[in-house]
């Protein structure tokens, strides 16, 4: 292995020293490697400088530099050359105009070659001095086809050297700068190159020290140099090839992603599309690599916005757009983009597609439902609205039934009790009267009889007893109907009446406790307060097994309070909540919440195990009363 | 003793007049078919004696009672009528009435409570 690296003065592991010329043989073709120029000149000055000094010539076939390098140091080694030079027995020859002059095409003509360099070689021995001169060449043209990379050109060039050598008696000192072979696939090429020649001089670090012992040492430690670079190379070679299998992964990853990845350049152009962008477009690799990303885009104006916030290098997150597919169709989609830049410049950027097409299309779905849903509710809300109506109307309808109903009731009630007064007033002031008067009648005839006939006087006696009876008879009964002193006296009196009558038929003590500045009321107001005292006692009298009853009629201002209790085992609880509801309630509780409707008043009952209290309240204003009865009250 | 009766019925007020009839000293001076009338003629006549019936159209007979007592008439008031009633006789006390009988006991006890309320004594009778 010749792969040293031996450019690199920290390679040296002992002192350097001058390097010793180079010893050649005549028909020695040796070739140097050398590091830095002023040793190799220094070493090629050495050569020069024994061969002009033997009187032999000398061709040198380099370039500009080190030709004039070489001339400088000659000069400076107090070489006179020029003599020399003019007697043709140091040539000096520029390689790259002496390539010219056999390269056909690039390639050295072998013919050419041996015309041009042989003719070189024959007139410079010529000028040689001595018996047997020998000729010295340097030639640097392989260097330089090596150097424009024509390593095939560069290795025929040494073939015909050594194909001269065979002709011509010379020796050849080749040279190539030891950076050409810097890379390890140079090692195959730089043994080829070796071995063209019969010497090989090692770059001026192994050749400037100067024991044997000092080589070896740098061979070791060179070989040790070289078994870590071949581990080290072993090891990069793994490392690269794990990181190429890695790279592969991720590349497969990102070619089967789920997701769709696509890369664009900076001319938007796209560069690269994984497998979900294809499926999602319905494009195949082919077809969209190298488009124009906008021509994906439905709306022009959403593409230059996506591109605008790239290109201020945003990171783009969920940026709404919509996509063309090949079919025609279009797709909604989510985009998470950024852009890589490198010292300023955008390299490409990296998007990440999400198809959101059927999710928009739920939520769309999902909102048509919900407007159905509302438009439903709003529907039946509407409905349920009008059926309210309705049944409000009919409520309305029902309520006005049942106020018509009550009111019906309330006058049927008026005409009861105008009809009882009406029969009471014919019962009492026609027959009571006709009575009344059959009575006096019957008593004077009796008066009459008595003179002629005491038989016929004692007959019409017990006449005018059943008259007297039936008289009774009648006023209790017209009484009942409708007391005639509520005309006549008014309320308290026919109350005290009514009441006095009562305790004696029923029994049971009725305390009356009446205001005294009550006065006269309306017939219909003392009506309803006769008739409901009237259906209290007779409540009291059927239902409580109350030993008493007290009335209490009381005046405030606005309002006449009537209150009666008992002292009974009361109502029952549910049939008190039926009353207070207004629901359905004995017939003569309705009676008395219908009687006293008509003049805004309210029925409380309140009751318990001790009894019952009922208490009538009716507003009244005294003083609109005593005006509308100004004067007398002619009933 | 000059008489006003009071009735709205003719048949009574004849009736009426038939029992007083058995006292020659007793004259019905004037008859009247409602309170209103009543007043009028007592205002006008100044009888002796008023007999009014209650219940009577226009006015009736504790009102029309009330009236010739507002007037300032005292003329003794008896009340005929057909109401059996404590409470009536007490309204008619506080009016000022000094009598009072029920028609079906007229025949026994008006001439009497006439004789009695003429000469200013009370007459109710048995109370009613």
């Amino acid at each position: 292995m010749c792969a040293v690296k031996n450019s690199n003065p920290g390679l040296l592991l002992v002192k350097q020293d001058p390097p010793p010329p180079a010893q050649l043989h005549h028909s020695d073709h040796a070739v140097q490697f050398y590091g830095a120029d002023g040793p190799f000149l220094d070493s090629l000055t050495q050569s020069v400088t024994h061969a002009l000094g033997a009187g032999d010539a000398v061709i040198v076939i380099a370039t500009q530099a080190h030709r004039d390098g070489l001339l400088q140091r000659l000069k400076t080694s107090g070489v006179d050359f020029t003599v020399a030079i003019e007697k043709g027995r140091f040539v000096l020859l520029d390689a790259a105009e002496t390539l010219t002059k056999f390269l056909l095409q690039g390639w050295p003509d072998a013919t050419c070659f041996a015309e041009v360099i042989g003719n070189v070689i024959v007139r410079a021995r010529a000028a040689a001095e001595g018996d047997n001169p020998a000729v010295f060449a340097f030639g640097e043209m392989v260097a330089l086809l090596w150097g424009e990379g024509k390593s095939g050109a560069a290795l025929r060039l040494e073939q015909l050297w050594n194909g001269l050598a065979a002709t011509h008696s010379f020796s050849l000192h080749c040279a190539y700068p030891m950076r050409s072979f810097e890379r390890e696939e140079h090692g195959e090429l730089f043994l080829k190159i070796c071995a063209e020649h019969s010497v090989v001089i090692p770059d001026e670090t192994y050749m400037a020290l100067g024991s044997e012992e000092g080589r070896r040492r740098n061979i070791s430690y060179l070989q040790q140099q070289a078994r870590a670079l071949e581990n080290e190379k072993a090891e990069r070679e793994e490392a690269e090839k794990a990181l190429r299998r890695r790279e592969m992964e991720l590349a497969e990853l990102l070619e089967n992603a789920p997701e769709a990845v696509q890369q664009t350049g900076p001319d938007q152009r796209i560069l690269w599309a994984n497998k979900a962008v294809l499926k999602l477009v319905g494009y195949s690799a082919e077809e969209i690599v190298g488009r124009h990303l906008s021509e994906f885009y439905v709306d022009r104006q959403t593409f230059e916005e996506f591109w605008e916030k790239l290109m201020r290098q945003e990171e783009v997150y969920d940026f709404h757009a919509e996509l063309k597919c090949k079919d025609g169709s279009t797709k909604q989609v989510l985009i998470h983009s950024n852009g890589l830049w490198e010292d300023g410049e955008f390299i490409h950027s990296r998007s990440f597609i999400r198809d959101v097409t059927e999710r928009n299309e739920m939520i769309q779905a999902l909102q048509r439902a919900r407007e159905e849903l509302e438009m439903r509710v709003n529907l039946r809300t509407a409905e349920l609205e009008q059926k309210n109506l309705q049944i409000q109307e009919q409520a309305k309808v029902l309520e006005m039934t049942n106020g018509g109903l009550r009111e019906l009731s309330a006058r049927l009630l008026q005409v009861q009790d105008e009809e009882r007064r009406r029969i009471a007033r014919d019962l009492h002031d026609s027959t009571g009267q006709i009575l009344a008067l059959l009575s006096m009648t019957l008593s004077g005839l009796q008066a009459e009889a008595r003179k002629f006939s005491p038989d016929l006087a004692q007959g019409l006696a017990e006449n005018v007893e059943v008259v007297k009876q039936v008289s009774a008879e009648l006023r209790t009964l017209s009484y009942l109907l409708h007391p005639p002193l509520l005309d006549e006296m008014g309320l308290e009196s026919a109350l005290r009446w009514y009441v006095d009558g009562f305790g004696k038929r029923s029994g049971i003590k009725v305390t009356l406790d009446l205001s005294a500045n009550l006065g006269r009321l309306s017939r219909e107001l003392e009506t309803t307060f006769y008739r409901i005292v009237q259906e209290c006692l007779t409540n009291i009298h059927r239902h409580s097994d109350s030993p008493t009853a007290t009335i209490r009629l009381s005046q405030s201002p606005g309002r006449i309070a009537l209150e009666i209790d008992d002292e009974g085992k009361g109502i029952a609880q549910e049939k008190i909540s039926k009353i207070a509801s207004s629901g359905l309630s004995g017939v003569g509780l309705r009676g008395m919440r219908e009687r006293i409707m008509d003049f805004r008043g309210s029925l409380e009952v309140t009751s318990n195990g001790k009894g019952t209290h009922i208490k009538v309240t009716i507003p009244f204003d005294a003083k609109e009363r005593d005006s509308q009865s100004l004067g007398v009250d002619s009933r | 003793m000059r008489i006003l009766i009071a009735d709205d019925r003719e048949a009574i007020r004849k009736q009426v007049s038939l029992i007083l009839s058995a006292r020659p000293d007793l004259e019905v001076c004037a008859e009247a078919s409602n309170g209103e009338e009543a007043v009028e003629k007592t205002r006008e006549l100044n009888p002796d004696l008023v007999i009014l019936d209650i219940t009577m159209p226009v006015m009736n007979g504790l009102d029309a009672a009330r009236t010739i007592r507002s007037l300032g008439l005292n003329v003794p008031i008896l009340v005929l009528t057909v109401h059996k009633s404590k409470q009536l006789v007490e309204e008619a006390k506080k009016i000022g009435v000094r009598g009072y009988v029920t028609k079906a006991d007229a025949s026994q006890s008006l001439l009497s409570a006439a004789d009695a309320v003429g000469q200013g004594l009370p007459f109710f009778s048995s109370e009613s």
